[in-house]
């Protein structure tokens, strides 16, 4: 599963509910190789969470119905075989208590909306090169 | 009444009885096939809308990460929802991602098409005209846009500042400021959001000049956003308004946002007003920018009648930084009024919890 790279035979998780940018989202990984698991709202996630494989990183965003970003945050921080898994934060919510809360229980990185398409990727990248070694 | 008459009676009520059945059931049966017509027809033109998205979507995809220079085809009858569709990215993306999607709306004439939208009666399509005009820094709509401010539809006169202040935010201000403080229907919120958009390079000297000539009512609605601006700005305004101002919110909202130290007299001044809630800003102001020699102040403050000064100028005592948790304990032990010394233990006990 798992490329010292970062790019290839990675799979990521999108937690996404903006039609829109998770079709965006999963384009963009697709295109550089990555596995994409998309889940569109919190139960989803949470389901996936519960029945899946773990995946190689998570792209998380916050304001998702039923379950919200920072509940599903610890979900993956208290579920066997998640713990290790980054978690990567998306959303549009730029203020600083919301960025220091989720760093703070365990994300990895916190990216606000708009975001750059390259910069997110690379960041990405970076995280699973890490991960991976 | 004759057995005739009674037998005709009965006939022509049950006639009616009948009539009025078939209709309500006639009724019954139109709304229900209006029902599912409406339903039906929703269905299949979310069909078509997302077979045609189906096509559209990588086409964009590839077009705004620069691998493609083929155009999505967008037929009349989809062009609201490539319009939602494109505006929806615009609003999640920034850098050369959006500058290419915002080459393909000009490519596709999503300007023009904004433009026609923008005239039409239909709020929900003059909604997304504005969006349009606004993600593309198309300012050939700005005197629409413009009318658009003072619109009865607080989301589409909203819509039309935030699509200003995309185009060109420093001449958005001229006109958003008048509205900011005509319009109660607009959010502060919200307005926020726009503002910080706009940067405070377009936002301060207008927003600071405008608080200073305006009225009381208004300068309170302004002074909301004095955060926003630059910090020279915000002191000039704050400093000249705490000079001049005699409204007692205007002072109180100015103390309120007062971070330099230059201003410190004038609060003095101000911990002695009659005003209570004056009082309550300036013995929060205190404990922010207050010197050694406001400690002895701020403790007087500690027996003031109202409860939230007293608690104000117990929080100002425990934040001072040169002030330690033992002098403050020392402060509460030695005082002799009993609503002090726990309204102090109340500022230790939060400060402890933070």
């Amino acid at each position: 599963m798992a490329d010292e790279t970062g790019t290839t035979e990675n799979t990521i998780m999108i937690v996404e509910d903006n039609e829109d940018v998770a079709y965006l989202l999963k384009f963009m990984l697709e295109r550089e190789g990555f596995n994409v698991l998309a889940a569109e709202d919190g139960r989803q996630a949470t389901a996936l969470i519960v029945g899946e494989e773990p995946p190689d990183l998570v792209l998380l965003d916050i304001m998702i119905p039923f379950v919200n970003g920072f509940q599903l945050l610890e979900k993956i921080k208290n579920t066997s075989g998640w713990q290790d898994v980054p978690v990567v934060m998306l959303s549009s919510k730029s203020q600083e208590g919301d960025v220091v809360r989720a760093l703070e229980n365990g994300a990895e990185d916190y990216i606000i909306k708009p975001f750059q398409a390259d910069e997110l990727l690379a960041r990405l990248k970076s995280i699973l090169k890490k991960a991976n070694k | 009444m004759e057995t005739a008459e009674l037998a005709a009676f009965s006939a022509s009520m049950f006639h009616f009885a009948m009539w009025a059945m078939i209709i309500i059931i006639a009724l019954t049966i139109i709304v229900f096939l209006q029902i599912i017509g409406i339903h039906a027809f929703r269905i299949i033109k979310k069909h078509y809308s997302d077979r045609f998205l189906d096509v559209c979507r990588p086409v964009v995809m590839e077009y705004i990460v620069g691998k493609s220079n083929e155009l999505p085809r967008v037929r009349r009858v989809h062009l609201y929802e490539f319009l939602l569709f494109w505006n929806n990215l615009n609003d999640s993306l920034r850098g050369d991602a959006r500058d290419r999607l915002i080459s393909l709306g000009y490519a596709l004439k999503l300007n023009k098409v904004a433009a026609r939208m923008l005239k039409k009666s239909n709020i929900r399509r003059r909604f997304m005209a504005v969006a349009t005009l606004g993600h593309m820094r198309d300012d050939s709509s700005w005197n629409d846009l413009k009318t658009g401010l003072t619109d009865k539809n607080s989301y589409l006169s909203f819509a039309s500042a935030r699509a200003m202040v995309l185009i060109d935010a420093p001449r958005a201000m001229k006109h958003l400021i008048p509205s900011m403080t005509s319009r109660s229907d607009w959010a502060s919120f919200n307005m926020s959001g726009i503002l910080k958009a706009a940067g405070p390079e377009a936002i301060s000297a207008p927003l600071a000049d405008a608080a200073l000539s305006a009225d009381a009512e208004d300068s309170l609605s302004l002074l909301k956003y004095i955060d926003l601006i630059d910090y020279s700005s915000a002191k000039r305004v704050i400093i000249e308004l705490l000079k001049s101002a005699v409204v007692e919110e205007v002072i109180s909202a100015c103390l309120k946002s007062l971070r330099d130290p230059e201003a410190l007299h004038l609060v003095r001044r101000y911990a002695m007003h009659d005003c209570w809630f004056i009082r309550v800003q300036a013995a929060a102001a205190l404990g922010r920018i207050g010197t050694e020699d406001d400690k002895y102040r701020l403790i007087e403050m500690l027996s003031d009648k109202e409860w939230w000064v007293r608690y104000r100028a117990a929080k100002a005592l425990d934040k001072m930084p040169f002030i330690s948790l033992e002098e403050v304990r020392s402060i509460q032990a030695d005082h002799p009024d009993r609503f002090s010394r726990d309204v102090l233990e109340q500022a230790i006990a939060e400060g402890a919890l933070t």
